[in-house]
């Protein structure tokens, strides 16, 4: 009886670790772009993949839906409002991508035009020679509008010494050289 | 009855003229080189002098880095806008006194300042700022020998008035302020950004490492196809060769020794060997001139001027016949023999927009120390210039990935650069490709003509050039497989 349950619950312990593996991203396929958070209107994935791999790579915008149509969320709330509570819709951005890797070393890379802000998520799956789905790996990024150059570099060289204190440096060093 | 007595006289005179032209005309034939090809009117009349391009034909950024923001670049081809003149233009146009500062700045602030909308122009070796202001007759910038030596010029929208500056032999950088914004540069960054361009990006946002700059494009179509070339010089016993071979000697030819080796080599050499002439069978030519140079120095303008004029005086700049190609210095760095300084120029050819770069040689090479040249090296090939559009005029082809080419190679590319010197035995996986990819300062596309020997296709190929500060190293276009490699300091 005893020998019977601790099959069972073997058996059981296989099972559930093998769903869990399913459910899991695969150490050698990482995700290196987008970041959380990138602005402009491009969006670029890239990932990198450690082993010879199939992979196939889905780029979708996280719309909600207001009345009956789906809306794009609104980048600065992202980090003030909670989405689990919140029913997302994926729009698919992109006809998804299966690239397959032979070498040790590979990147998958694509960029994506014309991107409006909103929040996106780029899904990896790895597939096995039957195209079936062995690990997925997601990354979720705010793509916030372009950033303004109003804020000027100055700020940059703040610390470097006034313009006409250096220019003095400047023409004193001349004159000693010469 | 006098007047036929004059004719007589009239036609001996005549038929004596034609005795002496045709004596003359004999003597030229026996006397000289009794081949079919050796007859030549310009040889008789005096050749035009080769044309010689100028230092502002040949001074041409190695590319053009253009930042839209967020992380965007473009590589700009020098042909598209015109974008290096622009930038002269600009300089020309500052005013010395409004200078407000020319301050030494930080690595960090630089790369900060660059995150903005930017443009820099680079140059894969260095040239005196202050030389070079002069000899381009732009406005003097008050300061400038302090930078000295520079191989970069940038623009930022981060801060409009400024020009920045990198000198990479100090590795510093500079900023000059000026009491305008540099409008101009506005103007072109917003004209390259209205353009079709190819997206690159940096290594380092591709394999997620922020700290490698360098540029690869993310996706490249183009048309490049294998051309067919021949040698500049195929049979070394011609009297074209011969003619090329005088010009190193001059009056004393007559007392040089010519020795062929068996495999085909021929050898001038003049005195104990002072000055010597290898003509190798594949046409490779190399001089060497130990004579102690009489000159006095010369500045880095002033030396490549008396490189541009040797090769115009010795086979040319361009090749006898096939298309017309493009010199440009492909890099340069001071040298000194016995204590006296001079340059060395690698120049590369431009095939129509696309680089020619040569395994293990250089279309031409010359050190010139004190206005003396010497040594030169001449390795130039002829393509017909019709199959050349009809090879490059086709459908376009997916390029190779960029970062999948480094990828792929990073143990070939360590192993080349195991041989010049580098260490990587305590590397490998992930941290030998990211050692790697520090190394690479530029990735860009050309043709390359491998080195055969006497045997193989006489045809060029479509390649990823991978440039490290001394090695060019080669990957089909296509495929991305290892073609072979140039060392910048060898010669």
């Amino acid at each position: 009886m005893k020998k019977t349950v601790m099959m069972l619950v073997l058996v059981a312990v296989l099972l559930c670790s093998t769903m869990f593996s399913f459910a899991t991203s695969d150490p050698a396929v990482t995700i290196v772009s987008p970041s959380q958070t990138i602005s402009g209107t491009n969006l670029l994935v890239s990932v990198k993949m450690t082993a010879p791999k199939t992979i196939k790579v889905s780029v979708y915008e996280e719309k909600e839906k207001v009345g009956d149509t789906l809306v794009s969320i609104d980048p600065t709330t992202v980090s003030d409002e909670n989405f689990s509570s919140k029913t997302l819709f994926s729009v698919s951005v992109i006809t998804p991508e299966t690239f397959q890797g032979s070498g040790s070393l590979q990147f998958y890379n694509k960029q994506i035009n014309d991107v409006s802000p909103g929040l996106y998520r780029v899904k990896v799956e790895v597939l096995d020679s039957n195209n079936v789905v062995t690990a997925t790996s997601t990354q979720r990024t705010v793509v916030m509008p372009k950033d303004s150059e109003a804020a000027s570099g100055s700020e940059i060289f703040e610390s470097q010494q006034t313009g006409a204190f250096q220019w003095v440096q400047n023409l004193i060093k001349s004159i000693f050289k010469n | 009855m006098g007047k036929p007595k004059q004719y007589i006289e009239s036609a001996k005179n005549i038929i004596l003229v034609v005795l002496f032209v045709t004596t003359m005309l004999l003597l030229y034939f026996f006397w000289g080189s009794p081949m079919a090809d050796s007859f030549r009117i310009s040889d008789i009349i005096g050749e035009e002098p080769s044309e010689i391009p100028s230092y502002r034909e040949v001074t041409q950024p190695a590319r053009i880095d253009v930042h839209f923001g967020e992380g965007n670049y473009t590589v700009l081809e020098e042909q598209d806008i015109d974008a290096w003149e622009k930038c002269l233009q600009l300089l020309r146009g500052l005013d010395p006194e409004g200078v407000r500062a020319l301050e030494e700045i930080t690595a960090e602030q630089f790369d900060r300042i660059m995150e903005f909308r930017s443009i820099l122009y680079r140059f894969h070796y260095e040239m005196p700022l202050d030389t070079f202001l002069k000899k381009y007759e732009l406005q003097e910038i008050p300061g400038a020998n302090e930078v000295g030596d520079f191989s970069l010029i940038g623009f930022s929208s981060g801060s409009p008035e400024s020009l920045f500056i990198y000198s990479r032999g100090k590795d510093k950088y500079y900023r000059i302020v000026y009491d305008q914004p540099h409008a101009s540069m506005e103007e072109l960054l917003s004209t390259v950004e209205d353009m079709v361009n190819v997206s690159y990006f940096r290594i380092g946002t591709l394999v997620g490492r922020d700290d490698n700059r360098t540029l690869v494009p993310l996706d490249l179509s183009t048309s490049l196809e294998e051309v067919a070339y021949s040698q500049e010089f195929e049979n070394l016993n011609t009297a074209e060769v011969k003619a090329f071979a005088q010009t190193f000697f001059g009056e004393s030819f007559d007392f040089v020794r010519k020795i062929e080796e068996s495999k085909g080599t021929h050898i001038y050499m003049y005195g104990y060997g002072e000055k010597v002439l290898t003509i190798t069978a594949e046409g490779r030519v190399e001089y060497k001139n130990k004579e102690t140079p009489q000159g006095s120095q010369q500045n880095y303008f002033d030396a490549l001027d008396s490189a541009l004029q040797f090769v115009a005086a010795h086979g040319g700049w361009q090749t006898g016949d096939g298309m017309e190609m493009s010199p440009v210095v492909q890099y340069s760095r001071a040298v000194e023999s016995e204590k006296r300084k001079g340059y060395r120029f690698v120049f590369g050819m431009q095939l129509l927009e696309e680089p020619l770069y040569l395994e293990r040689s250089h279309s031409i090479m010359v050190e010139v120390i004190h206005g003396q040249v010497t040594q030169y090296l001449r390795d130039m090939i002829e393509i017909e210039e019709e199959e050349f559009r009809e090879q490059t005029d086709g459908v376009e082809r997916q390029a190779f990935s960029a970062i999948n080419m480094i990828a792929q190679n990073y143990p070939y590319i360590a192993s080349v650069l195991s041989e010049k010197g580098y260490d990587f035995s305590s590397l490998t996986g992930e941290a030998l490709f990211d050692a790697i990819s520090d190394l690479i300062i530029s990735v860009s596309t050309g043709y390359m003509k491998p080195d055969h020997g006497e045997e193989g296709d006489n045809v060029l190929i479509p390649a990823w050039i991978v440039k490290t500060d001394n090695v060019m190293i080669y990957f089909d276009l296509y495929d991305a497989e290892p073609l072979g490699h140039t060392g910048l300091l060898e010669s």
